[in-house]
């Protein structure tokens, strides 16, 4: 291996040593991708891609493309870009030998047209590589040792979005929290051929283009902080209804980029209730969504004494929101001054 | 405490002395020789990470078989790589990598994993992780070493493989 120690002297006879700077807060693992500068696409912008002239993939490996855009799209969960495949578009995937991919690559992307297009390039089945023989299983039907390029076309649109590797535990057990890895797992593999966006690929992709809607779910590689408002008239008079009203919004914070600030609708919103100097709340019931978003109503029916309110957001299942309760409101209920009334003390009773 | 920073002057001294007057040199004029390097010239798609050197004192310094990366607008992905020979001491010693661009290193871990195969389930083993300056005990035997190194501001990450023997 004369090549190895050659290039290794060459290397560090033009090195500039440099020692790193340190004092950034890292990527933990477990969290939501890194991602890497540049300008982002619109939201739900549509790239068009076309296959590169004279380097267009063979059949087979278009239509798992055309499959992996398709995961990408429907498993994005967010306001992401698109893709889809027109002989027109800006952007360009290409095949074969000498694709720009490396000495080692696989595959590899260019954003560097951001926010107008990208490129993409896949290597050639059975391509010589120092390592081995690249072999895709969907162009050799191989049952084991082979990569999944449809995983391999949603990893790349993963990049291209703004994706950079997930950052695994040391031990990989969170290997399939994530598409867009430093190393594709071969077949049979666990997690070789996911064909959707990890929970932390989709928490990156929610903080840089925004929920779907205000309905969608949080991915569960967040952790947002919620606020709960909730306002109520003051004063009733005795008997009458109380209305309520609560909003739902994530914390406005730097850190959850576009997602802070959100309105959260069609959650589960409960109304307690508590009479002064008591300590416990009584759930009376849970909220209806209002027409504007994040908003819920309830109304109390028929109150006769004065008491305390509160609205309580639980931390839900299945995303990455936490819980919160509302500020107490307090509404003051008058004496009653129209028969018939309760009675303090019950008629022929001595006191 | 103290060989750590007389550490970098070492290596320093190492490489200086490698470029200036070292034992294996390579040819001043390149010879085209054969070869049965499967993978002809190539354009990369964007631009490339910086070159990751492994020094350590007594040995040679030696560059990286770069792996996966994204890197200021491109990426490329590549599955687990043999790596580039390295022999290093029967013990353990302290290696360092440098970089040929000055740049920003967040964090940075160390794997091993036995030499000659991919990883298997449970081959995998963190040796050190970190952020700044890549410091860390190379461990003895035979092994492929994993580098993977985040840069800061938003630049990117890329993936950097040695094989440890026995010197």
């Amino acid at each position: 291996m004369i090549r190895f120690s050659r290039r290794g002297s060459r290397a560090a006879a033009l090195i500039v040593l440099a020692a790193a700077i340190t004092g950034v807060v890292p990527a933990a693992a477990h969290s939501p991708d890194p991602v890497f500068g540049g300008p982002l696409y619109a939201q739900n912008q549509e790239l068009k891609f076309r296959w590169r002239a004279g380097q267009e993939p063979p059949a087979a490996m278009q239509l798992v493309i055309r499959q992996g855009a398709a995961d990408a799209n429907a498993s994005r969960n967010s306001r992401a870009a698109t893709f889809v495949s027109d002989p027109a578009g800006a952007s360009w995937i290409s095949y074969g030998l000498n694709v720009g991919c490396g000495v080692n690559g696989l595959a590899c992307f260019s954003r560097l047209g951001a926010p107008n297009s990208f490129t993409m390039s896949f290597r050639e089945n059975g391509h010589r590589y120092d390592w081995g023989i690249l072999r895709w299983c969907e162009m050799t039907g191989r049952p084991n040792g082979c990569f999944d390029a449809r995983n391999s076309a949603l990893d790349e649109f993963g990049h291209v979005e703004i994706l950079t590797h997930h950052v695994n535990f040391a031990d990989e057990s969170d290997f399939l929290d994530a598409v867009v890895q430093t190393i594709q797992r071969v077949k049979p593999e666990a997690g070789y051929d996911a064909h959707v966006f990890g929970r932390c690929d989709i928490a990156s992709l929610q903080r840089k283009y925004d929920m779907l809607n205000w309905a969608a779910k949080y991915s569960t590689c967040l952790d947002l902080a919620t606020t709960l408002t909730l306002s109520a008239p003051s004063f009733v008079n005795y008997g009458a209804n109380v209305p309520l009203t609560a909003t739902l919004t994530v914390v406005d914070l730097d850190a959850y980029e576009r997602l802070g600030g959100n309105p959260v609708s069609n959650r589960t919103i409960t109304v307690q209730r508590r009479a002064p100097g008591v300590a416990a709340w009584t759930s009376i019931g849970v909220m209806s969504a209002a027409a504007a978003a994040g908003t819920y109503t309830f109304v109390a029916p028929s109150q006769t004494s004065t008491a305390e309110w509160r609205a309580v957001f639980g931390k839900p299942a299945g995303e990455g929101l936490k819980g919160d309760n509302s500020p107490i409101v307090g509404v003051t209920v008058s004496s009653c001054r129209t028969a018939p009334c309760p009675q303090s003390v019950p008629p022929g009773a001595t006191e | 405490m103290r060989l750590a920073y007389r550490f970098p002057l070492l290596v320093l001294g190492a490489l200086l002395a490698t470029v200036a007057c070292g034992a294996p040199q390579p040819p001043v004029t390149p010879v085209p020789t054969p070869t049965t390097e499967a993978t002809p010239p190539d354009e990369p798609i964007g631009p490339q990470p910086p070159i990751a050197v492994l020094s350590f004192p007594g040995g040679q310094p030696t560059a990286a078989d770069l792996g996966t990366y994204v890197y200021r607008g491109a990426g490329s992905d590549s599955p687990w790589l043999p790596g580039e020979p390295v022999a290093v001491p029967p013990v353990g010693a302290l290696g360092e990598v440098f970089l040929s661009e000055s740049l920003l290193v967040t964090t940075w871990s160390a794997r091993v994993s036995p030499a000659g195969r991919p990883p298997g389930a449970g081959d995998l083993r963190e040796i050190a992780s970190g952020h700044g300056r890549i410091v860390f005990e190379l461990p003895t035997g035979a092994w492929t070493l994993q580098l993977s190194v985040q840069f800061g501001n938003e630049i990117g990450d890329a993936t950097y493989y040695w094989q440890l023997g026995q010197g």
